[in-house]
């Protein structure tokens, strides 16, 4: 019962960051009807961020919590902006073209951003350092960390925050507008444009975020770490219904616990294909996932 | 002889019941029209008798065959062919192509005579070019043969749409709004076409037709929907005369 | 008519021996220094078109974009390795009454024929499913086939799991991978330039419409995506029996998109570009080895270069195999 408890308590840790990374993909799907594959590699670049901010940072104020805090801030604001360069410089131009272009060169957007990473960062792994120390927490026997309190407490006010934009100011009713029909909601004076590139801010903002958390658990962050991650905060958006952002959440609370249990109790090496199963299986039977809203196509 | 039989045909989507006990007959050879409002189910019959949507009470009977929720490719194949409203060409293949792909059902030679290139398939290639010619030719868009669907101008992709659908050589043809954007001369063309295409290719037909001009001179029969139902069937005369017609299209209290 | 068709079967074939035997004489044993080199970049050059124009059908001619290529070269590669391998000796015996070369050859063309049909039917388990799927979705599914593939093989000790499989004989050679492009070539583009090519782009162009008029969609969609896979799984036959190892790092979802790019740099749909993407993704960073490190940077941007602002690819309209029909 506790190694069951443990999992769950794992498992619910690790979803709330595909919960973070998810939320940019729903989001710009929403919008754009479009996957971002470079998502993941954003949330990569918001773990390096947070990486050579902290280098900057490190021992020059006193409190760890105000140190972690604006590593959050300078890697969030960081990622929002390459998030918008991205929309403006590749996605944009071919806004217009048919959905397979823009598919490619998500891809090899991703492709490009993984590369230099490995370019400029190199690639070996690198030790990301203990924003805050690790202490160990022992409730009725279970063993958590502070550090996957904090993930989880993090992962949840951003996403109140998030949901707090979209549905109670006005940027977040146009972004909703814009992902109920872009066309329309151009003709009602939105600036589509605007919309679209404050989208991606937010997501890439998230996915720092989520980058960040993880990496204080990880022995080291490398270049490759998004495409995984990614791929996985994808499927959880799809499970969850992609372009609703409570599917995203729900999503990724159901990988995260999914991963760990089967790598709890099965395999370590099947967990990454479960993610991949979870999202043939989700396609195939449901395929606008548990919280969307299925589609008619108009003849 | 009845070609289509509908009996008593009802699909909803949601909330909403698009088509409700919708019944009528069309003859062997017949020029039928079926107009209506917009919004009253026209489109969502043709979608059910080709077979995009399935209906959710009701037959369709085509040549004495129940083919309800038959997948269209099959309703083809046993002769019904259509024409869309919003114009659905394949845009980047040429003129002739989209032609030629509508033979494709009927005229195919196995997947290995084709990929040897067999005297068969180079036989059944030349023959289909043939035939696929001729019917540009009728539409008057012989010479556009090797453009791009997509180049063509909106009259003349109409007309494409109809060549395509002749290609399938069926005995029902289905025109959505054929006339739709053309201008009185072109309307006026197209009637002559109507009639001379049914009589050349023994053809029955069903026209969908918001331009009444053109209904009323072509069609022998005439069926009114309004937001679902039937509400009058009849000759052209009778049809303008009839008060509930009158009504669903002038809104009288 | 018929007649003279078949003549050139015979002629292809002494064009490749002939061709073959310069390869051994010039660079395997011959004269040019670092031939060897030149040759296996021959060769990879040849596995590569096959996939690419392979890959080409679904994803340019039929609109169906598939990024789980790699998965299908996967199952073929390591089927035909295994029959090889487990099935090699057994086969060897029986057939000892050959000389040693034909007994080789035998054995490579029972392993080629057992990695098309293993990657025929996994193109057939995983098509069915997820060619009910459109656009972004079937992307994302195929990528996920691709993955579990790989994970699955990793996973089975009987061909070295993580360690890899060794020990394939070195069978396959110019001859046999060029032979294996001639006939992808031309099967290919024979299907494309027939009523079933034209079909295919039917379907690309609106599905709707093409079911309207008679074609079996879903059938024609399966059909492409098989026979597809199947010469994946040829490519992947030829592959293991000239490196003679495999590891199912060489089949990630970057190998997917490395045969996505070939066919993105020569036109989606254009059977010539695909040959000419796949030649130039193979050579390319052949010539620019000092820049290594660059290669995927430069890659990566070329493509997105390319879709911005040539997304017909580098070759566009034009069309080396003569008049093109119908493609884009």
């Amino acid at each position: 019962m506790h190694a069951f408890l443990q999992q769950i308590i794992n498992g619910i840790s690790l979803g709330s960051i595909y919960a973070l990374v998810a939320l940019g993909y729903t989001m710009v799907y929403g919008v754009m009807r479009l996957i971002n594959f470079a998502h993941g590699d954003v949330y990569m670049l918001g773990a390096f961020f947070g990486y050579y901010s902290s280098r900057v940072l490190h021992g020059k104020l006193q409190s760890s919590l105000i140190e972690t805090i604006l590593v959050m801030i300078v890697s969030m604001l960081g990622c929002a902006l390459i998030g918008m360069l991205i929309e403006r410089l590749a996605y944009r131009p071919v806004r217009k073209a048919s959905r397979l272009t823009s598919l490619i060169i998500a891809i090899g957007l991703s492709l490009l951003i993984e590369n230099l990473a490995q370019l400029i960062f190199g690639a070996d792994p690198k030790f990301f350092p203990q924003l805050i120390p690790e202490k160990q927490i022992a409730l009725g026997g279970l063993s958590l960390t502070n550090q996957q309190i904090i993930v989880v407490v993090v992962a949840l006010l951003l996403m109140a925050g998030l949901n707090a934009f979209v549905f109670y100011t006005k940027s977040g009713k146009a972004m909703r507008a814009v992902s109920f029909n872009l066309d329309a909601a151009k003709l009602m004076g939105i600036n589509t444009n605007a919309v679209i590139s404050l989208t991606f801010a937010l997501g890439s903002a998230l996915a720092a975020a989520g980058g960040i958390l993880v990496s204080m658990n990880l022995p080291g962050i490398d270049p490759l770490m998004g495409v995984m991650t990614g791929l996985k905060a994808f499927v959880a958006a799809v499970l969850g219904g992609i372009g609703n952002i409570f599917g995203a959440v729900l999503g990724g609370l159901i990988l995260g616990l999914a991963e760990t249990f089967v790598a709890g109790y099965g395999s370590s090496t099947y967990r990454d294909a479960i993610a991949f199963l979870i999202l043939i299986a989700i396609l195939l039977f449901k395929p606008e996932g548990l919280l969307g809203k299925g589609q008619v196509e108009k003849v | 002889m009845s070609l289509l039989r509908l009996d008593r045909l009802t699909r909803r989507f949601g909330g909403i019941t698009a088509t409700k006990d919708v019944s009528f007959s069309i003859e062997l050879g017949q020029l039928f029209g079926l107009i209506g409002p917009n919004g009253a189910g026209k489109t969502t019959l043709f979608n059910l008798i080709t077979g995009v949507y399935a209906p959710d009470e009701g037959s369709i009977e085509f040549d004495a065959k129940s083919i309800g929720g038959f997948p269209p490719h099959q309703i083809a194949s046993l002769g019904i062919s259509r024409t869309f409203q919003n114009i659905r060409l394949f845009g980047s293949m040429s003129v002739l192509d989209n032609v030629k792909t509508a033979c494709h059902m009927r005229r195919k030679t196995s997947l290995w005579n084709s990929v040897i290139l067999s005297s068969a398939f180079q036989r059944s290639e030349i023959e289909t070019e043939k035939f696929c010619r001729h019917l540009l030719d009728l539409l008057q868009l012989g010479q556009y043969a090797e453009e791009n669907a997509r180049n063509l101008p909106y009259g003349h992709q109409r007309r494409l749409e109809i060549a395509r659908a002749l290609a399938t050589e069926p005995k029902l043809l289905l025109l959505d709004e054929p006339a739709a954007g053309m201008n009185p001369q072109e309307s006026q063309d197209l009637m002559h076409l109507i009639r001379r295409l049914r009589d050349e290719f023994h053809l029955t037909v069903l026209l969908v037709e918001h331009n009444m001009k053109v209904v009323m001179g072509v069609c022998e029969r005439i069926h009114v929907l309004d937001y679902g139902e039937s509400i009058a069937e009849g000759a052209p005369d009778e049809v303008r005369r009839n008060p509930k017609v009158i009504q669903a299209y002038l809104g009288v209290e | 008519m018929s007649l003279k068709r078949w003549l050139y079967i015979p002629v292809i074939l002494i064009v490749l021996g002939l061709l073959q035997w310069a390869c051994s004489a010039l660079l395997l044993d011959g004269p040019i220094r670092q031939g060897p080199y030149y040759y296996q970049i021959l060769i990879l050059a040849g596995i590569n078109i096959i996939l690419a124009v392979s890959l080409n059908l679904t994803n340019g001619v039929a609109g169906q974009f598939s990024i789980g290529h790699a998965g299908f070269f996967a199952v073929g590669a390591y089927v035909a390795a295994c029959i090889s391998v487990y099935g090699g000796p057994g086969i060897h015996s029986l057939l000892g009454f050959m000389p040693g070369d034909a007994q080789g050859a035998a054995l490579l063309v029972l392993a080629m024929i057992g990695g098309v049909l293993a990657a025929a039917l996994a193109g057939l388990v995983v098509g069915i499913p997820s060619l009910r799927l459109r656009g972004d979705y079937l992307a994302i599914v195929t990528l996920g086939f691709g993955e579990i593939i790989r994970v699955l093989i990793l996973n089975i000790e009987a061909v070295g799991g993580a360690r890899g499989f060794i020990g394939i004989p070195k069978l396959s050679n110019f001859f046999w991978v060029f032979g294996g492009v001639v006939a992808a070539i031309l099967i290919i583009r024979n299907l494309t330039r027939s009523g079933y090519g034209r079909a295919l782009l039917s379907i690309r162009e609106d599905e709707i419409a093409a079911q309207a008029m008679g074609i079996p969609v879903t059938r024609y969609k399966v059909m492409a995506f098989v026979i597809s896979a199947a010469f994946a799984g040829m490519a992947g036959a030829l592959f293991g029996h000239f490196t003679m190892y495999l590891h199912t790092n060489s089949f990630t979802f970057v190998k997917s998109f490395e045969i996505i790019i070939m066919i993105a740099l020569g036109g989606l749909g254009s059977l010539s570009g695909a040959v000419l993407g796949a030649i130039v993704i193979t050579v390319l960073p052949e010539l620019f080895r000092e820049f290594s490190e660059y290669r995927m940077v430069i890659y990566s941007l070329a493509l997105i270069l390319i879709m911005i602002f040539r997304p017909q690819g580098l070759l566009g309209n034009a069309s080396l195999l003569g008049r093109k029909r119908g493609g884009k």
